[in-house]
């Protein structure tokens, strides 16, 4: 510490220059020119009325090959050309070293997989972001406005995953290379617990919203907003507390939107949902809906004739069996319209990590984890009405 | 000089990569960015070590506690899910304003208490955060770290203990 004349002026001068530095820092955060004001509009596809019943037809495709053994949390987007990239992690067990994420491409016209590759791999996210990775988790595809893929995907740096971060790729080329691999900063402890599991939505000023979920302590769903190159402008808290995980957003319209959410550490047993009325701004309070929940992830998303459908887990104590249900008034009733066929009977039974889409061409695809083995695609040819 | 060149030859030795990754980089993996107050404290102990100036003494660590260890109070609760409401939601960019006011007053304090460090922090932490230096979008990032708060509590609770005996 300055104690003599110089010392003293040395502080002042000191003092001086922080305080200008500190005029222009304000200046320059002030007039930032990133938005400030995130426009509060889904971007949703305009539905056709639905029309007659018809009855459900299913193929059943194996996305994933023998090796490695584990594998778990497909996902997948519908590309420029109609075909099908599907993601997924796996490795010689969950949370091993070697967990990779996969993907795999279907073709509707010879309704084929083509052979898994690695889409990328725990060495390449550690070199990308300069830090060490002790392993990967869940993947989560998405398709922006502009056409470009996104492969988001959970990391873990120390401890289980409650120290999750999620980080991103983005390709250009339906998902023939990727960019370098970017984090994500959602929490301030660290950056530890953060995870993604439902697919990203989007909004009609180009930006992305991503549901993220928090595993540190608390347990609860949050959105994040992400700009075109991937930062993150804001999130917003979709629930809060210890009992809710993986949200899954269906927007409805510009400004209404469902999430359904994984039950988790509380009370209920059933799959709980929050909604927003004014583009995501502000959610309803958490409540139960009608469906079961094991303490197991869901899909669901609205098809092009406006019809809400969900895959979930129909029990509170196992993934046994996977279901599909429709609901016509926004997830306060279902009706159960389809139950899915495994492609081989026998123990253990686990159907789990659903993950729903629909292309184009009006096939509903579901993808699940088969007793985390194998990655399974059902083909839905969607008749004119859901039965 | 010798000192000069033993804080080096540390740097050096973070840089260098093993299995593909810097030695930092683990560092980096396990213990997350540091805040921009808390590299400005660690720049000063350096200048400080080397023989230069020292800019932090125990007033100005106070000062700085007063600071940051109500900020985290306020913060990491509310941040890890207790409630509604996110304040760490307030750090992103598109919400940035009220935070960014909030610190005009924390700043003027500090520098009328006599801290260097304060207006300094705060005004290299805003320049850094337009920037964009660390991987974090979120303005509370470039203010303070778990590892400061963690630094600042038992600085605080330590001079309270010495002060009482």
């Amino acid at each position: 510490m300055g104690v003599g004349p110089h010392g003293i002026d040395g502080r002042r001068a000191g003092t001086l220059v922080s305080l200008a530095l500190l005029a222009a820092a304000f200046v320059a955060v002030l007039s930032d020119d990133r938005p400030s004001s995130l426009d509060p509009a889904f971007r949703v596809s305009p539905s056709s009325p639905a029309a007659p019943v018809g009855d459900l037809e299913a193929e059943t495709f194996l996305v994933s090959s023998e090796s490695p053994p584990s594998v778990h949390a497909p996902t997948a987007v519908e590309l420029g050309d109609g075909r099908i990239r599907a993601f997924w992690y796996g490795g010689s067990r969950e949370g091993a070293k070697d967990v990779t994420i996969y993907t795999a491409v279907f073709d509707p016209s010879s309704s084929n997989w083509g052979t898994q590759e690695i889409a990328t791999t725990r060495a390449e996210t550690a070199r990308d972001l300069g830090r060490y990775v002790k392993k990967l988790g869940n993947p989560v595809a998405a398709r922006d406005a502009r056409g470009r893929l996104w492969l988001f995907y959970v990391s873990v740096s120390i401890g289980g995953w409650s120290g999750s971060a999620v980080n991103f790729r983005i390709s250009e080329d339906e998902g023939a290379t990727w960019g370098r691999a970017r984090r994500i900063v959602a929490s301030p402890l660290l950056n530890l617990g953060t995870l993604v599991r439902g697919p990203a939505v989007l909004f009609e000023d180009g930006t992305l919203g991503l549901p993220v979920y928090h595993e540190l302590l608390g347990k609860f769903g949050e959105l994040l907003r992400l700009s075109e190159e991937g930062e993150v402008l804001g999130k917003i808290r979709l629930s809060h507390g210890r009992s809710s995980l993986q949200p899954v957003l269906v927007p409805r319209s510009r400004s209404e939107a469902v999430a359904f959410l994984r039950s988790s550490g509380g009370s209920s047993r059933r799959v709980l949902s929050v909604a927003t009325e004014d583009g995501g701004r502000s959610w309803s309070a958490l409540a139960p809906t009608e469906l079961p929940n094991p303490d197991a992830g869901v899909a669901a998303l609205r098809t092009s004739r406006g019809e809400l459908v969900i895959a979930f887990n129909d029990s509170e104590v196992d993934r046994g069996n996977l279901k599909l249900a429709r609901s016509d008034d926004d997830g306060r009733s279902f009706v159960v319209f389809q139950t899915v066929s495994p492609p081989g009977e026998g123990e253990p039974r686990e159907l789990a990590y659903p993950w729903l889409l629909e292309s184009s061409d009006r096939a509903l695809h579901l993808l699940y984890s088969w007793n985390r083995s194998r990655i399974v695609h059902v083909r839905y040819r969607l008749p004119e009405r859901l039965p | 000089m010798k000192r000069v060149l033993l804080l080096a030859a540390v740097l050096a030795l973070l840089a260098l990569p093993v299995g593909g990754i810097s030695l930092a980089g683990y560092v980096r993996g396990v213990a997350s960015d540091l805040s921009i107050t808390s590299l400005v404290l660690l720049v000063s102990l350096a200048v400080a070590f080397a023989g230069g100036p020292r800019l932090q003494d125990r007033r100005e660590t106070r000062t700085l506690a007063a600071f940051v260890l109500p900020g985290a109070l306020f913060l990491y609760p509310m941040a890890l899910g207790l409630t509604a409401f996110d304040p760490y939601a307030l750090g992103y960019p598109g919400r940035v304003q009220g935070l960014v006011f909030g610190l005009a007053p924390v700043a003027l304090l500090g520098s009328l208490r006599g801290s260097l460090l304060v207006p300094l922090s705060v005004g290299l932490a805003l320049a850094a955060f337009r920037l964009q230096i660390l991987d974090s979008r979120n303005l509370w990032d470039y203010l303070f770290d778990p590892w400061l708060v963690l630094y600042l509590a038992g600085f605080t609770i330590f001079a309270r203990s010495s002060k009482s005996r």
